[in-house]
């Protein structure tokens, strides 16, 4: 039935009468069948528009005329061959403006167009009313064909249906291979299909994803499946597969699958052969999943289990593990060897077995109690009271347990873990023993103590110390001892502690410690490291004696050498004094007077008397060297008068002239202003290593240096003699070396002997040049 | 005659009598002053204005050696001759190199003291023969 464009459509003009009337007996004919299809359809649709369309056709002539069709507006529709209007489509409703009229018609008519099913029906008639357009309301009854119309919108209606069906449908089934996707995504899991007659496979995303090939790819056939697969994984899929297409088994293997990028990867390879109609070779369908990571986890919970077991196994302390009523389920090879008995013995039995009976109640309560909590584990007896357990000999003995509260299933599971500790706690014991013993000692020791801790802070001070200073324990404690020495000598007392500690070295100091009379005592302090049994450094411990007594006997004793020596010195001086300024002035006189009277006799010829005269003054003129010399000797009056260089140059000539020693004697720098007392220390310490060069050393060279450099005069008398072994030196000589030794101490200085047998002898002997020895001018 | 001025100086008061009384007998010496310390000597040289000093050494507080440095470092232009006790080279060359122009010893005072003040007077240098011999 053809619209639009094709429709031919007849002038304005074209009478009604021309609707010639041969052709309406055949639309009678074609009017009854379409009626019979129409309620076919109407029925089978239920339409909503049924209502519309439900009413009565009649089969009466009608003539519709051009300007009737041109004001309403109705479609009309004709015979192609015939040019006979075959229907004009003209709603039911009165009410309808022409307008709304002809586009309802219209779009009825285009949409009926593009489907074309229309054709199939053959026209109806329509009973209907018209409204002119001049507004009047004619009751003429219009038989149409519009049934056609009918018809194709009621088949347009269902196709819509049916096209919205399909979209529902299709868009359920993509909603479906989503979540069919995801589920392989989430699960690790791909899916293939094989068919074994076209060789043709499919697979799922997940797969190729699975195995690591672009989805781009086409699938690979069967046979190339294998370099996903290791040898021997891929024998064992073939044989499932080979059997699953003859005996329709279903087949799950575990399998080592290769990623395309060379890692190994463990998958389950579940597969099923499926028979399809009119088909002899069923097709196969199977999943793979990637079970890698679960492999890896129960790998890693392999090996924690082994762990487990070995750390049960190995431990030294006892692990014992009992269910709710109390038998023991697990006895580990330290419980054996603790409790003394094997662990099948004991296997099912009550742990009561090893708990002392009077302990067994209150056991059993606490466990009960423990079970009840939500704690997983703590220590048993509340770790004050010490815990006793029994061995099957019947033994007690001291223990240390903890317990622990594991839920596996609906069963309590408690395992207690058990220390034997009677060794640690004889230790222990011991200990304390020796730290009382200790204790004892060094409280009731008349010297003081100190110990301190790997800090380096004072942890303890004795009973004799306390009683020393006067003050409590904590005063003393940590840093608080050093509120009791002297300003003066702390920092110095610090630094010796503070290296010898870093060096854990021992140590010996003196310092002032206040006593509890707010005197300060000297004090001579001994640390020494002391180091715990694995070696590691534990402190210091110090022994202090009060030595002031001793320093004071000491400094006397220095001190009346001082002044004996000094004294002896003044004395020398005094008589070398008497001897130059009186007596040898005297026979000065003396030599004169005789020589002026010798010269009386000058003339005349008593030369016998004046020769007697002559050797009479000779005489005197001798006695006075001499006893210049003795006074020289005694105290040097060129020390006095010229200084320590001439002295010592004059001493080295007198030397070498008296003992035919080659003596070489280099003086340089000295000041001219030295302190009287150290030129005459220092020319005694000369003369006396050149009298010990005399009587011991048999040399034939001495050299005598005296220098002054960087603030100290050194002077150093070396030679080439026999030499002698210093200690048998130092003992044996009497007051020779200790004198040199305290002379020099007197000025503050310092002396030293070198010597070997053969090798010769050096003495040197240095002093400082502080402001305190030298002379203010 | 025109008489040299000497200053005498030495804390034995024998010896300081005995060395006035030697040149008191001498016409060619005036002694206008005899001292028994070094110290006088600094203080009354520049009073007394002498030809001639004669010093002893060995005095008390300050010796003859130090005297002539001090005699020395002040400009005075007065001939110091040494009498003295000391028959040592090392006292010699420190008495001649404190400026000294004679060196006497005491033991032969009667006959080498007048020469020697008289070769200081020359500017001349004297010592006693005894020393240079030994």
């Amino acid at each position: 039935l053809p619209h639009g464009p094709g429709v031919k459509r007849k002038n304005a003009n074209h009478p009604i009468e021309e609707c010639n009337t041969a052709s309406t007996t055949n639309l009678r004919l074609l009017l009854a069948s379409n009626h019979r299809h129409l309620a076919i359809a109407l029925i089978w649709c239920l339409s909503p528009l049924a209502p519309l369309n439900a009413n009565p056709i009649e089969s009466r002539q009608t003539r519709i005329g051009g300007d009737v069709v041109d004001q309403v507006g109705v479609g009309r529709i004709f015979d192609q061959e015939t040019n006979a209007v075959l229907t004009e489509i003209i709603p039911q409703f009165p009410q309808t403006q022409p307008d709304n009229l002809r586009r309802e018609a219209f779009s009825r008519s285009e949409s009926t167009e593009s489907s074309g099913l229309a054709s199939l029906l053959p026209p109806i008639s329509l009973l209907s009313y018209l409204q002119y357009s001049n507004g009047e309301t004619s009751g003429w009854k219009i038989f149409a064909l519009g049934g056609a119309v009918v018809i194709e919108t009621l088949l347009i209606f269902l196709l819509l249906r049916g096209h919205r069906a399909r979209k529902r449908a299709q868009e359920s089934l993509r909603l479906k291979e989503l979540e069919l996707s995801e589920a392989q995504r989430l699960s690790q899991t791909g899916s293939w299909r094989w068919d074994p007659r076209t060789d043709h496979v499919v697979w799922s995303d997940a797969l190729y994803k699975l195995l690591g090939v672009d989805p781009a790819t086409r699938p690979l056939s069967f046979q190339q499946l294998s370099k996903f697969f290791t040898p021997e994984s891929w024998k064992q899929l073939t044989a499932k597969v080979d059997c699953a297409i003859r005996t329709g088994e279903t087949y799950e293997l575990r399998l080592n699958a290769l990623h395309s990028d060379g890692s190994s990867r463990s998958v389950i390879v579940r597969g099923e052969a499926v028979c399809v109609a009119n088909r002899s070779i069923p097709q196969v369908r199977g999943t793979i999943q990637d079970v890698s990571a679960r492999e890896q986890i129960e790998q890693q919970l392999r090996e924690n289990q082994q762990r487990l077991m070995a750390i049960v196994a190995s431990t030294m302390d006892a692990i014992i593990a009992v269910d709710d009523e109390q038998r023991i389920v697990e006895f580990n090879p330290a419980a054996e060897n603790i409790f003394g008995c094997k662990s099948h013995e004991v296997m099912g039995s009550s742990i009561d077995r090893f708990i002392p009976e009077r302990f067994q109640a209150a056991h059993r309560h606490h466990i009960h109690g423990f079970g009840e909590t939500k704690v997983t584990s703590r220590l048993m007896g509340g770790g004050l009271k010490p815990l006793s357990a029994l061995r099957t000999d019947g033994t007690e003995f001291p223990i240390e347990a903890s317990i622990s509260h594991v839920v596996t299933g609906n069963r309590n599971l408690f395992m207690v873990m058990i220390r034997d500790i009677s060794a640690r706690l004889h230790a222990e014991e011991a200990l304390r023993e020796s730290e009382k013993r200790f204790r004892l000692m060094a409280d009731s020791a008349p010297v003081l103590m100190w110990m301190s801790g790997h800090d380096g802070l004072v942890c303890d001070v004795n009973r004799e110390w306390l009683r020393f200073t006067g003050r409590t324990i904590d005063q003393e404690l940590g840093e608080g001892w050093t509120e009791g020495v002297h300003p003066n000598d702390l920092p110095t007392y610090l630094r010796t502690y503070k290296y010898s500690f870093n060096a854990k070295q021992r140590f010996s100091t003196e310092y002032r410690l206040r006593r509890h009379d707010g005197h300060y005592r000297w004090i001579l302090d001994n640390g020494v490291p002391r180091f715990r049994e694995d070696g590691n450094f534990a402190g210091f411990i110090g022994c202090c004696i009060d030595i002031t007594e001793q320093k004071a006997a000491k400094a006397s004793q220095a001190q009346l050498g001082a002044r004996l020596m000094q004294a002896h010195e003044e004395e020398r001086a005094r008589i070398a004094r008497e001897l130059h300024d009186d007596i040898n002035q005297r026979l000065a006189l003396l030599a004169n007077g005789i020589q002026e009277f010798e010269q009386t006799y000058a003339s005349g010829d008593r030369a016998n008397e004046r020769g007697q005269l002559h050797a009479f003054w000779q005489e005197t003129s001798e006695i006075a060297g001499d006893l210049q010399r003795l006074s020289h000797q005694l105290h040097p009056s060129k020390l006095h008068y010229l200084g320590l260089s001439a002295a010592v140059r004059g001493l080295c000539q007198e030397f070498s002239k008296l003992n035919r020693i080659e003596v070489e004697c280099i003086v340089r720098d000295l000041p001219s202003d030295l302190d009287e007392n150290i030129s005459l220390n220092l020319f005694r310490t000369a003369q006396e290593s050149l009298r010990n060069v005399t009587k011991h050393s048999h040399a034939h060279f001495v050299k005598v240096e005296l220098t002054s450099k960087a603030g100290e005069i050194r002077l150093r008398v070396s030679d080439d003699g026999v030499g002698f072994q210093y200690e048998q030196g130092k003992n044996g000589r009497g007051l020779g070396l200790v004198s040199m030794q305290e002379r020099l101490k007197l000025v503050g200085g310092h002396f030293s002997v070198w010597s070997r047998p053969s090798l010769g002898t050096q003495v040197e002997a240095t002093v400082p040049l502080t402001a305190r020895y030298a002379r203010t001018a | 005659v025109l008489k040299a001025d000497v200053l005498l100086a030495d804390d034995n008061p024998a010896m300081l009598d005995h060395v006035s009384n030697l040149l008191r007998t001498d016409n060619h010496y005036n002694v206008v002053g005899a001292l028994n310390n070094g110290a006088d000597v600094l203080r009354e040289y520049e009073r007394l204005r002498p030809d001639v000093i004669v010093l002893d050494i060995s005095m008390d507080m300050l010796s003859g050696i130090d005297v002539a440095h001090h005699l020395r470092n002040e400009g005075c232009r007065a001939k110091i001759v040494f009498l003295t006790v000391h028959e040592d080279f090392d006292f010699l060359n420190a008495a001649m190199g404190a400026g000294g122009s004679a060196y006497v010893v005491k033991s032969r005072l009667s006959t080498d003291l007048i020469p020697a003040i008289n070769a200081a007077l020359s500017n001349k240098l004297f010592v006693s023969p005894n020393l240079l011999y030994t």
